[in-house]
């Protein structure tokens, strides 16, 4: 198989990469917003509590938790199908490393504007969605990037529980074809394809932010 | 199928002797992370095309899949002529991957020794290599010791993926019993217990070295 043809046989698994992603992203994000913001407002024995829910997916390893996710959970009668599992495994994994850096974004914003806010009369929610947030998510904007190419990478992993992603397709012509130089280096390369420009937009906007 | 208590314990000295596998794995990786690291960084400073070479290097590295990665040395290297076992190939991906992280956080930590001390060593008539070893490294080291220990918690959490080449590590032995008897529930619990018992205790040496070495 020529070197084309194998890239476009690793893309034809793109689809499932980027449904992955999707999936994990959504995971991630509701995962990371509402624990960051608890962990930063909780005190005392509900905030070790949360402390120890994030640890505990952000002690964990991926590949572990998604074969434990995909074999044990039917044994608790819960079955859920691939995607749900890698999204779950990978995006709570992804979102509570995202939820402790909301929670440092939200703890970095000066003392004073939460005080200025509270002395205009304003409740401390809306304090926390006009002030604090805004900021906070700015700070943010390179982290996502970064969390985004994480996803991309840990995705890989999904090829091990049997969804058809880019990887899997490359172990398919790996097992018809032999050509493991080709095959391994064309899938770096594409996956290379995808990160990079991210990596870069990334790189232009944490500049954008120094400057400013 | 239920949780079958007495097989659970059963089959944890076999998961634990696997775990053996998992810290050795981990030690070799770190030792050539850091060292792989500090070759990157140093090789970054030298300017010219070490310094070209190792930044689209650590950039390749950073932006793929370590399965990937791991999967690339595994199956290539045979064909290049170079035959080793599946746990050296794994201790050389795990070296790699985070030896490029890990060269970033060595970059950046030898930024910010200031630029004085340098010109300072060069008074004193010290050669490069001492004031390399001498006068940056054991400054540098305050700076990189948290950042780099996240990236060492990374590199154990890694571990796991050396059990699809075949590394008879946690995960590994944990998929033998399950192949042996087919039950996956206990072996796998077992083994992710136990990696959550490693991680904590990492974290929490991980801690006492950040408080030990926090830059002044």
């Amino acid at each position: 198989m020529s070197f084309i043809g194998i890239i476009g046989w690793i893309i034809s698994g793109l689809n499932v990469t980027l449904l992955v992603l999707l999936y994990t992203a959504i995971v991630a994000f509701c995962f990371a917003f509402p624990l960051g913001i608890a962990e930063y407002f909780l005190r005392g024995w509900a905030r070790t509590i949360v402390s120890g829910f994030i640890d505990i997916w952000r002690g964990s390893s991926v590949v572990l938790l998604l074969f434990f996710l995909y074999y044990v959970l039917p044994a608790a009668g819960l079955y859920l199908n691939a995607y749900a599992v890698s999204a779950i495994a990978i995006g709570f994994n992804i979102g509570a490393y995202g939820s402790q850096a909301l929670r440092s974004s939200l703890e970095s914003i000066p003392r004073g504007q939460i005080e200025a806010g509270l002395s205009l009369g304003l409740h401390r929610s809306r304090v926390l969605l006009l002030i604090e947030l805004p900021q906070a998510c700015r700070k943010m904007i390179p982290i996502i990037g970064n969390e985004i190419i994480a996803i991309i990478k840990t995705s890989a992993n999904v090829s091990l529980i049997g969804l058809a992603d880019m990887t899997f397709r490359a172990k398919e012509i790996m097992q018809t074809t032999y050509q493991p130089a080709q095959i391994y280096s064309g899938l770096l390369l594409v996956y290379l394809m995808i990160c990079l420009p991210i990596a870069l937009v990334v790189r232009k906007l944490a500049r954008n932010e120094r400057v400013r | 199928m239920g949780f079958d208590v007495d097989f659970f314990l059963e089959l944890l000295p076999k998961i634990l002797a696997g775990s053996l596998m998992t810290v050795w794995a981990a030690l070799l990786g770190s030792v050539g992370a850091v060292a792989f690291g500090l070759a990157l960084a140093i090789g970054r400073r030298s300017g010219g095309v070490g310094r070209v070479g190792t930044i689209c290097f650590s950039e390749a590295v950073r932006l793929s899949p370590f399965l990937v990665q791991l999967y690339f040395l595994y199956f290539v290297l045979p064909t290049w002529g170079i035959v080793i076992s599946a746990t050296a190939v794994g201790v050389l991906a795990l070296s790699l991957h985070y030896g490029a992280f890990l060269g970033e956080v060595f970059d950046a930590g030898l930024s910010a020794v200031p630029h004085g001390q340098i010109e300072v060593g060069n008074a004193l008539g010290m050669k490069r290599w001492q004031i390399m070893w001498l006068v940056m490294l054991p400054q540098t080291l305050r700076f990189v010791a948290a950042p780099s220990a996240n990236h060492l918690i990374g590199l154990l959490k890694s571990t796991p993926y050396l059990a699809t080449i075949g590394v008879h590590e946690m995960l590994g032995s944990a998929f033998d019993v399950a192949s042996d008897t087919f039950r996956y529930v206990e072996p796998l619990t077992a083994a992710g217990l136990l990696f959550l018992v490693f991680s904590a205790i990492v974290g929490s040496l991980v801690r006492v070295v950040e408080t030990r070495l926090r830059p002044f």
